[in-house]
Order: C-alpha cells, then structure tokens, then sequence
C-alpha cells in the first residue's frame, strides 16, 4: 500500500476540518499578538528583522504544541486507545503505518507554518504601509531573507516537532509529548539566544536534521512496533 | 496432516516472567478450535503471536506451511481477528469503520459490509458513531470486521464477552455456520466453556503458558461418563447402603451432602428404593454427564482424563 493511500486513510479518521480551523485561528492570534508587540510603549525600535523574530517566536511556539498535540491525538492516542491492535493486523508494513501519519503531521504543520509565515509577511508590508511602523522599508533583500529565514524555520520546527515524537512514544504518553514540545523549544531559544546571530547557521540546521534522523531510528527500531 | 496453524515450542517472557512456556498447537484446516484457560494463563499471548502483535523469544509460529517472521505481514490479508476487546475509532460511525477496514485490508465490497451488519443485527445503527454503541454492540460490530473480508482463518479472543445469551447463541450459530458453509478455520478463546463445547472440533487447555491438554472433542464426549448423582443427608451411611444392598462400590463422595456414583449398572429407580427402605434422607437424585467443564477443571488440576 502507498504512502499517499495510507495518509488518505489517515485523513479519513482524522477531524481534520477542527485541525484546519484551529491552524487559522492561531494564524489569526498570532497576528494579533505581533500587532501588539510592534504597538508597545516601549523603546524598542521595530523593523522587519526584529518584527519578523517575534512573528517567527510566536508562531514556532503554537505550532511545536499543536504538533506535539497532534502525535498525541494521531500516534499515541491510537496505542493508549488500544485501536493499534487492530492497525498492527492490516496486511501493512507496522513501520509505514506509523510513519504515514508522521508524515501526515509533519506536512500539515510545515504548510500551516508556512501559510502562517507567508501571511505574517504580508501584514507586515501591508501596515507599514499603512502606519509606517517600521524603521525600515520592504525590499528585496528583505524578502529574501524572510524566504530564507522561514524556510529555515520550517525545517527546524519540523524537526523538533518530529523530536516530541520520539520522547512521547518512549513513554506512549500525551503528556510527555507535550511537555517535551516545551521543553524542546525552550532549549531552542536558549541556543539561538546565546549565538551571535540569533537563527540556526547552516551547521546548527544540519546538527538538528541528525539528531532527527537519530530519535526517529530509535523511536522506530525500539518503540513503535513494541505493544506492551 | 494439513495444519492451518502450527505451534512449535513458543516461548515468551514478559520483564523476566514466563507467560507462553513451550507451546505447541496444531490447528486443523477447516476446524474450531477452543482455546481456554483461566485469565492470565497466556491465551491472549498465544493470539497475538499469530498475529504477529509481539513477537516470541523462542519456537516457530507456521500459518499455512509458512513460518512467520518479524516482518511478515502479508498472511494478515487472509485472516480475521478479534484481539482483547472490540476497538474502534469511536468518533466514526460503524459503517465508516468497516469501510475504513476494507481499504487496509484491500478488499473492495460495499455489498459485504451491508451483509454482515445484518449477519450480526447492527442494521439499524450502522449510521452512528461507535461512541454511542453499547459494548455488546461493539462486539458484534467487531464480529462484524472479523468476518468482513472473507477471511480462511478466523482468530477470535473472548468473542462473546459481552454478549446477552440471545447475542451468544446467534453468534455460536454465526461462527458455525462460516466454518461450515465457507470452510473457515476458527481460534476461538472463551471464558464460557458450554459455549466453546458446543462448537468446537479441538479443545487446548493452557494454564500458566504451558498447554496441558489438545484434545478432539469427539475424545472427550467419549471419555465422557454418565453417573447418578446422589443428595443425600449423611453420605457415609448413603455410601455403606449402596454397597451393602446393591453392591455398588464404584462411587466417589465430592461433597458433604453430594455422592457420585459411577457404576454403569446402577439404576436411580434400584437406588432410591433401596434408601428409602432404610429410612436414609433422599435430597435428590439424578442422572447427570460429565461436561466440558468438568473436563477442563479436572484438567486443571492434573487429573487429565474423567473418571
């Protein structure tokens, strides 16, 4: 059976509809929030690189919890609820099973992250043209390192998404999913907080895409298939 | 012999305690086999080995001639099964799960799905989600998906748990009437050893994950003996009476006020005369045959064979 049937499988059981709308509203919020962080009282002088740190802050952290949400109510849940036994007798490699709605996952945080950032953009062009909110002005050189820069988050809060996997299915419990989701994210800013520039480096992205594959070789090899 | 499944020497252990010790069944093609044992004796064990759900640490699990690994999965698409209780995703309707169950399992037939609901009855219902379903609804729905693609072998853990005994018996009828019109090997496991006696070709008793006993039923109707069991106020003055007057020896005393009596010749008639005349206080009296349960009991404890 394909990956693409087993994910279309996936999204038959799945209330995907409360998902998407749950996306839009953390989009919306997180908009919200950016709005009232460049409107402050403070000091602080806002341009799009610091506009867009905070809109990348934000959203990273709705989204690794809805993604660590997400493992709890599409892969642990289904051994909690026992439903697994009946998933482990269809004639399907158990490993593809498991990794379909890993993937599935993965997909719907990356584009909701995606659309969350593409519209985070936006807004930001679109009210310092307004207001003139912002110290400096939209070129293309912003544009590309906003590109870039999403892209980059993307990749890495996938990962560390993927990282709550791993620690939740050691355990087969929800709430260590979520509490690692925070845990994960917290340790992140630590280090990007302590680095010169405060982004991963090319090094650093690589270093978390290995750590992945690692946690996932393990989760998989030790934890998936293991019932009892 | 044309086995279904055969059992070789499986072992498994759980965080160091043994719960499968040297298993060896043979599963007839074509055949119900009853699987019992008290709870905890390894059955469920047994059932998802075959399955392929844990793995054991030792002996050879083979499905049609075929030795399964690890990885195996392909025999999967030929069985049924129904492991622990019934699970469903409990936010879909019935139907919307059977049809969920036919896609992994690559079978396409609508049609079926109607005809087993009305197999177990769910007809009317098939529209809800399970969440709303009793638990003997969820068991014949479970039924329902074991049964659903057509499978050879069918491997049922406590199918009929939650059933009332109207549900019990329509179910008895269903499994018997799949093995017999369309050849389908049975496992089955239960707790309700009647149930198992009247549908079953082979019984495997396991305590403790050891199998103490693989026995063809039509062995065990003909171990079976009928005897009289006598309720008697004073059973040591019952038994001396029926020596003394009948000559009857072939007794055994298995409670305070209860005599079994095994002497083929005995009569109930000659027997309660004969007390009565001696003024000894009749309870009651009647013919009675060994069960399967009994069986199993008297298995249990090592005796093995009836008396």
């Amino acid at each position: 059976m394909s990956m693409e049937h087993l994910i279309r499988l996936e999204l038959k059981k799945t209330p995907v509809r409360n998902y998407i709308l749950f996306s839009v509203l953390a989009i919306v919020l997180g908009m919200f929030f950016l709005l009232a962080s460049l409107t402050d009282s403070s000091d602080t002088v806002h341009d799009f690189d610091n506009a867009f740190r905070s809109a990348e802050m934000i959203f990273s952290f709705i989204f690794i919890v809805f993604f660590a949400v997400l493992n709890g109510a599409l892969v642990i849940s289904e051994y909690n609820n026992r439903t697994i036994l009946l998933m482990f007798t269809y004639p399907v490699n158990k490993k593809k099973l498991i990794a379909a709605k890993l993937l599935l996952i993965t997909l719907f945080i990356a584009i909701s992250l995606g659309i969350g950032y593409v519209c985070c953009s936006l807004f930001l062009v679109w009210i310092d043209r307004k207001f003139d909110l912002l110290a400096d002005t939209f070129s293309g050189a912003v544009l590309e390192y906003f590109v870039v820069r999403s892209l980059t988050t993307i990749v890495v809060f996938s990962c560390l998404g993927l990282w709550t996997f791993a620690a939740g299915m050691l355990r087969k419990s929800v709430t260590v999913t979520i509490i690692s989701s925070l845990f994960f994210i917290f340790l992140r800013q630590l280090i990007i907080a302590s680095c010169k520039e405060p982004r991963e480096s090319p090094v650093m992205v690589l270093g978390v895409l290995m750590i992945t594959a690692a946690a996932l070789w393990y989760a998989f090899k030790k934890t998936v298939t293991e019932l009892d | 012999m044309d086995y279904t499944i055969e059992l070789r020497d499986l072992r498994k252990s759980y965080k160091g305690k043994v719960v499968v010790d040297g298993v060896n069944i043979h599963v007839k093609k074509g055949e119900i086999y009853g699987f019992v044992g008290p709870n905890g004796a390894g059955k469920s064990t047994v059932m998802k080995m075959l399955l392929n759900l844990t793995c054991p640490d030792s002996g050879d699990i083979i499905i049609w001639g075929q030795k399964i690994e690890e990885g195996s999965f392909e025999c999967l698409k030929r069985i049924g099964s129904m492991i622990e209780s019934p699970y469903f995703y409990d936010k879909i309707t019935g139907r919307q799960n059977l049809e969920l169950h036919c896609e992994y399992m690559g079978y396409h037939n609508q049609e079926r799905i109607d005809e087993v609901l009305r197999l177990v009855d769910l007809r009317d219902i098939e529209g809800k989600t399970v969440s709303h379903y009793s638990m003997g609804m969820k068991q014949r729905l479970a039924i329902a998906r074991a049964i659903l693609t057509r499978p050879e072998l069918l491997i049922l853990d406590e199918p009929i748990n939650a059933l009332d005994p109207e549900g019990i018996r329509e179910m008895r009828m269903l499994f018997k009437r799949i093995n017999q019109e369309c050849g389908t090997t049975i496992l089955i496991s239960s707790h309700i050893l009647s149930e198992v006696e009247q549908i079953a070709d082979t019984i495997g008793i396991i305590r403790g994950g050891r199998l103490l006993q693989e026995t063809a039923m039509s062995q065990i109707h003909k171990r079976q003996t009928e005897y009289i069991e006598l309720a008697v106020e004073d059973t040591s003055r019952a038994g001396c009476l029926l020596e003394e007057k009948l000559g009857i020896r072939d007794v055994r005393i298995v409670s305070e006020n209860v005599i079994e009596i095994y002497d083929p010749a005995a009569s109930v008639n000659e027997i309660a005369a004969a007390l009565v005349q001696e003024q000894a206080v009749i309870l009651g009296i009647g013919r009675k045959r060994n069960s399967l349960e009994d069986y199993f009991f008297r298995t249990l404890k090592g005796e093995g064979e009836l008396a």
